[in-house]
């Protein structure tokens, strides 16, 4: 019994830890593109996916990115789970489009946290399984009380 | 409640709150950008053209071709040799087909350049110099189809004087567009 609780407590500190990392991550990354929208929709259309919704995009992504942040810092434990998801959905989003850059030999800048940031590479693809894997264990890790 | 049913609640549980949470951010995004001073439009956006992004696109391979070798594909129906001289050097004295380039690769010229290479599969770009003509091959490999195989002449027009290579001489005809 005890060793179950031992458990259940480090589950559930390892899920607030890793729900803070990424809340931290994703808020660093929200506010420089909103501070610049132009040019992180450059740096989107440089990934040449589709040029064309660049902009749309570029506005769209940093507010999503704000709002799950700040839902996985304080919103409730069920709508936390919610942002866990987003975030997920986010950073594969993210590593689809990198990884296809990669692939096509697009060097460039990845605009993940504003300008003058990574490049389009290798590092960037490991950083972002990792943080993907971090989602993943928050998510199943989330008492379900 | 089997743990794989608990999960599959709570995936759904989360998959709608997710979906709640980006529809409030997304209506956040629009409405922020639609007030603030220095909104973009989403949907008539036009993705730049600027020598930064020319730089962030994966640069093409530009090739070599020696005078010896140019000479042999005179014949090449789908081959275009183009002079990046001045329109003065070009009278004087040029590769006799060739067709003269605006100084600057510029996104007229590459307008122009367009007109010219409809069709065709191969570039040769030279100037006096193969030093001279590498960047302007290097800008046009990035600005047309990747289909199009640009090569720069190797030692540049003094190579194809030099071995008495067939040269032509007149001024360039304009183009409609070129500056």
């Amino acid at each position: 019994m005890i060793h179950s609780e031992r458990l259940d407590r480090l589950a559930t500190f390892t899920s607030l830890a890793l729900r803070v990392l990424l809340a931290l991550v994703f808020l660093f990354a929200a506010f420089p593109k909103l501070a610049d929208t132009r040019t992180f929709a450059e740096q989107i259309s440089y990934y040449d996916l589709w040029p064309q919704v660049s902009a749309l995009v570029a506005v769209t992504i940093p507010p999503v990115e704000l709002v799950a942040a700040i839902a996985l810092l304080v919103a409730p434990r069920p709508w936390q789970r919610g942002a866990l998801l987003v975030v997920f959905t986010l950073l594969c989003l993210f590593t689809y489009a990198v990884l296809q850059a990669y692939v096509r030999g697009i060097d460039t800048e990845c605009g993940c946290f504003g300008s003058g940031g990574e490049r389009v590479g290798i590092p960037k693809l490991i950083e972002n399984a990792g943080l993907i894997a971090a989602c993943v264990i928050a998510f199943l890790l989330e008492p379900r009380r | 409640m089997t743990r794989a049913a608990a999960l599959r609640t709570t995936l759904v549980d989360a998959g709608w709150r997710g979906a709640l949470l980006t529809v409030v951010g997304l209506a956040a995004a629009l409405g922020y950008n639609a007030v603030r001073k220095d909104g973009i439009p989403c949907f008539d956006y036009e993705p730049p053209t600027s020598c930064s992004a020319e730089a962030s696109r994966p640069q093409p391979e530009v090739g070599v071709v020696s005078p010896e070798e140019l000479a042999h594909e005179c014949d090449n129906g789908g081959l275009v040799v183009a002079d990046t001289r001045s329109e003065e050097r070009f009278s004087m004295g040029h590769i006799a087909g060739a067709v003269h380039l605006p100084c600057s690769a510029s996104d007229d010229a590459a307008r122009v350049v367009g007109s010219l290479l409809d069709g065709k599969q191969d570039l040769v770009v030279y100037g006096e110099t193969e030093a001279e003509a590498r960047p302007v091959a290097e800008a046009l490999a990035r600005r047309t189809e990747p289909a199009l195989r640009v090569r720069v002449l190797q030692g540049g027009f003094q190579a194809w004087a030099q071995q008495g290579l067939a040269c032509a001489s007149g001024g360039c005809p304009r183009h409609e567009g070129a500056p």
